[in-house]
């Protein structure tokens, strides 16, 4: 081949590919935004048709088939697991038990985990052994314990107590608060402790006073993981408790095995249930991505 | 104010030794600069002294007491950090008075004394910023800030510069030195940079590898190396490193040979040398010169370095590295520089073992 | 410093007492009753009858029936959450704007209850009232799929629920390992002429795989853990072909209140789950050490 024709050739290779990449550049710098979308609708869809079925009269949800688009609206639904019907309970008093749960065992699991966590990222007591060991606690789940927790709580009389829910929630998600803290505490300067030791502050006081700030964003990652999971938990709110004391998740499987499947009813109290996944996950969305990056590795 | 000494002491962290039987003695008033590369434990030392880690072994004595379970409070100790270590939730305000805090002063005795801290470090107009919304002096200034308004006996810093640029650190560093002035007080400094090191030191202490190498004044230092180390350690081009052989040996004086052939007399103790040993000289930068000295070795010039005032020549000779100062403006040919002169009376000599012989133990005393 | 080693064994004492306590000791418990046979009226003592729960699990089809129904959503499930998620992490990772909104909104899957989402995810796959059924109709003219009362679609809708919750999270947990890869070494991997195919094949994915590794294992956990989504949607139908380990558990303890056989099938998930957790400690250490 001459150089010429080779000139030739790169030439027309060359305004053949800049047409190519000019499309090629446009589908890749639009791709992202096809996944995204498609998985924002696969993933909200069914949040969607939670909402959808809350606010549909008993009529149109047993229409076949079933409508996509909002058709009638009504209160109804919400009125009925709010105040109570002639077919289900209302839900406030198992909200109300679900709130307090969630709360002091959440309370709980943050206090101990988080100077639990310091101690071991700080420190370094125990050697790997320990932290080893209490983060493995994290693999145990409940459906695994709930046989041999059921048998102990009947021993003790915990069965269907408040306590018996807090105290067992509070040291499932204690290994939840340590791993993720425990980052977070690796990661903050340690020098800072050490400028408040040569302050004049004991182990004590830098801990409140300095560490504690400096580690609020991994905190209120830590509250809002232990407050889901609590908030969430359905094997052992069944089998531990669930009849004096019953949690919202306790509450849906009820209006289910009620005489007529409540429908409506489950999907305006599934509502109540979703509402703190939906507020945190807004409220945290600044801390989600490096928060768990860091638990989930370090 | 307070005079320390250590007496023997050691720190291993695990199986590695970091600092192995270290005597010293600091002089009230007195501003002393540790140094050394990294690793060689002066951080480590540092924080033996503050408290923040304990000896394994020796007695760390302030004024009269062994302090070897004091935390850094009892100690009355203050530092600055490499990182500042400002509490990042706290205002400058609240950063500076949290020591005073510590001890339960009462709100306007701190307010009054971190406004007359602030003052004279001129950040009185930050009190309200938080560390975030400060720049790196400031941050600076905070830092010393925190550590002066409770008269501490003894002022630490951790390499407290070495975040800062080119200009803030000369800044910084008169205004540290400026500090030890007006307070008189005792003050021990770890740093890398051996600028730092000669312009804010009474003594500077040279460590490597967990020991002292040297003790002294920042020029006797210079002039005086007991080592081929501490020679190096400090200068900047490093001092140049020439192979000779001792070719007669006199009264307190012996004939070297370089490998040109070369022969110049140094004075020297006598019985330190014998005929035919192997030492290496040592020659400053600043102490060549195109013309002149007693001996000249022969220099071939690859390469001119420009700074202005000064220039440097990079070459060899004999094909030994040298680089050599040249005080003259103005491009140097080859030719010119063919030979550079070396003045007898500057040269430092060493062992191969690296000691220096022709100073003996000068100035490893102190 | 003096006093530290007390101080942090007194900041942890609390949790190591109350993780023992209700940790360890059930953990204890639960191997003792592995051994015991539990007559139906609890006012009478369990017996021990040595290995007997061991033989008889050995020998119940519906033991092995659930781990091989587990066994079937985890190979589904766990391929199509990693290839989804890295993919859904990739997407995001190459956006600028939006992204906290977006992450915000694809967790609320994850952040909804295992309860919530089968109770959904049955009334989505209901045949009647269901608006999967109800689109296939409108739009494609498909006859009405009994999705949640026929084989394989009743498991195809039990791996599409969990596909459906965890996923997004799977997606974060790799969107934060690609925010660790630091931008030049992609610079400098595309300056020497990596196509973006090969600056994924050759730079992203060996430097993601420690976090390929963890996610992948705690999403096994999660999945032999797996009790609400498959017993809401399908509630082990049809016959027992959708019970997996968690369901066939929960059947043996609270329905047949068989507590020792029960016992012993925790006993072999605790183990099974130890050695998952153990291998997951054994990545994170030596993640550590190639960091350090």
């Amino acid at each position: 081949m001459t150089s010429q024709k080779i000139k030739k050739n790169r030439s027309r290779r060359i305004v053949r590919s800049s047409r190519w990449r000019r499309l090629k550049n446009r589908f890749v710098s639009s791709w992202p935004w096809v996944v995204i979308s498609g998985f924002l609708i696969f993933a909200l869809f069914p949040v969607y048709w939670i909402v959808l079925v809350a606010f549909r009269p008993r009529g149109d949800i047993f229409q076949y088939p079933a409508a996509l688009l909002p058709t009638n609206l009504t209160l109804d639904n919400i009125r009925f697991v709010w105040f109570g019907s002639p077919t289900n309970e209302p839900v406030i008093g198992f909200l109300g038990n679900s709130l307090l749960i969630s709360v002091v065992a959440s309370v709980i699991a943050l206090s101990f985990g988080v100077c639990c966590a310091y101690a071991l990222g700080r420190f370094r007591i125990g050697g790997s052994f320990l932290s080893m060991w209490i983060l493995s606690q994290r693999f145990l789940p409940p459906i695994a314990l709930v046989v041999p927790l059921f048998l102990m709580f009947r021993q003790l009389g915990l069965l269907d107590t408040h306590l018996g829910l807090i105290l067992i929630y509070s040291v499932f998600t204690i290994p939840i608060v340590v791993w993720l803290m425990m980052g977070y505490v690796q990661s903050a300067p340690r020098e800072l402790e050490e400028a408040a030791y040569v302050d004049g502050a004991g182990y004590w006081t830098a801990f409140v006073r300095i560490a504690l700030p400096v580690l609020k964003p991994g905190l209120s990652v830590a509250a809002v993981f232990t407050f889901i999971f609590i908030w969430n938990e359905y094997v052992l709110a069944f089998q531990l408790a669930g009849n004096k004391v019953a949690t919202i998740t306790v509450y849906l499987p009820r209006l289910r095995s009620a005489i007529a499947e409540l429908y409506g009813e489950i999907a305006a109290a599934s509502l109540l249930s979703v509402l703190p996944a939906i507020v945190f996950a807004g409220v945290m969305q600044r801390f989600l991505v490096r928060g768990l990056a860091f638990g989930g590795l370090k | 104010m307070s005079v320390l000494t250590l007496k023997n002491i050691a720190k291993s962290f695990g199986a590695t030794e970091v600092i192995k039987g270290i005597d010293l003695r600091i002089d009230e008033g007195e501003f002393v600069v540790f140094v050394g590369p990294s690793g060689c434990g002066k951080s480590t030392l540092l924080r033996l002294i503050s408290g923040l880690e304990q000896a394994d072994a020796g007695e760390i004595i302030l004024d009269s007491e062994i302090v070897n379970d004091h935390t850094p409070f009892e100690r009355g100790i203050a530092m600055v950090f490499q990182s500042y270590a400002l509490y990042p939730h706290m205002t400058v305000a609240e950063n500076m008075g949290f020591p005073l805090k510590m001890v339960k002063e009462k709100p306007h005795a701190i307010a009054e004394k971190v406004n007359a801290a602030a003052k004279t470090l001129q950040i009185d107009q930050l009190l309200d910023r938080r560390p975030d919304q400060l720049s790196g002096g400031q941050k600076q200034r905070v830092a010393m800030g925190r550590t002066i308004v409770r008269d501490p006996t003894l002022f630490l810093f951790d390499e407290p510069l070495s975040n800062l640029d080119a200009d803030l650190r000369i800044e910084m560093r008169v205004e540290i030195e400026k500090l030890h002035k007006r307070l008189k007080a005792t003050m021990i400094y770890v740093t890398h940079d051996q600028v730092e090191a000669m312009t804010l030191a009474d003594r500077i202490v040279v460590l490597r590898d967990g020991v002292i190498e040297q003790i002294g004044a920042p020029l006797d230092l210079y002039d005086n190396p007991v080592n081929k180390f501490v020679a190096s350690f400090l200068g900047s081009p490093k001092i140049n490193f020439l192979s000779a052989r001792v070719v007669d040996v006199g009264e307190g004086a012996a004939t070297l040979s370089l490998r040109n052939g070369a022969r110049f007399v140094v004075p020297m103790p006598t019985g330190d040398v014998k005929k035919d040993d192997a030492l290496t000289i040592g020659v400053r930068p600043e102490d060549f010169a195109i013309s002149g000295g007693d001996f000249s070795i022969p220099f071939d010039l690859e390469l001119q370095e420009q700074l202005g005032p000064v220039s440097y020549l990079h070459g060899s000779s004999n094909g030994e590295k040298i680089v050599a100062e040249h005080r003259v403006r103005g491009k140097i040919l080859k030719e010119t520089a063919s030979t550079l002169g070396v003045n007898s009376a500057r040269i430092h000599v060493f062992d191969t073992s690296g000691r220096s012989v022709r100073h003996g133990r000068k100035g490893q005393e102190t | 410093m003096r006093g530290q080693k007390r101080f942090a064994w007194l900041m942890a004492t609390p949790t190591i007492i109350a993780l023992i306590a209700l940790g360890i000791v059930p953990l204890g418990w639960m191997i003792w009753t592995a051994f015991q046979s539990f007559p139906p009226n609890p006012a009478n003592p369990p017996q021990f009858i040595g290995m007997r729960n061991f033989v008889d699990l050995a020998d119940d089809p519906q033991f092995f029936g659930s781990l091989r129904t587990t066994a079937i959503v985890l190979v589904f499930s766990l391929s199509l959450q990693l290839v989804l998620g890295f993919l859904l992490a990739l997407a995001l990772y190459s956006i600028e704007r939006g992204r906290g909104l977006i992450v915000s909104l694809l967790l609320i899957p994850t952040a909804i209850a295992p309860i919530v989402a089968g109770i959904v995810w049955w009334m989505l796959f209901n045949a009647r009232f269901g608006a999967i059924n109800s689109f296939l109709v409108q739009f494609f003219g498909i006859d009405p799929v009994n999705w949640t009362i026929e084989m394989p679609t009743a498991l195809i809708a039990i791996i599409v629920a969990v596909v459906w919750q965890w996923t997004p999270f799977v997606a974060i947990i790799l969107l934060g390992g690609l925010t660790t890869i630091p931008r030049d070494v992609l610079d400098a991997a595309r300056i020497d002429g990596a196509s973006g195919w090969r600056v994924l094949r050759y730079i992203i994915v060996p430097l993601m795989r420690p976090f390929f590794l963890v996610v992948g294992l705690l999403m096994i956990i999660e999945i032999v853990r797996l009790y609400e989504l498959p017993f809401f949607i399908t509630q082990g139908g049809p016959g027992n072909e959708t019970v997996v380990a968690g369901v066939y558990l929960f059947k043996l303890a609270f329905s047949f209140f068989d507590l020792g056989r029960a016992s012993m099938m925790s006993v072999f998930l605790v183990i099974a789950l130890s050695l998952v957790a153990a291998l997951y400690m054994r990545l994170v250490a030596d993640r550590r050490m190639t960091v350090n």
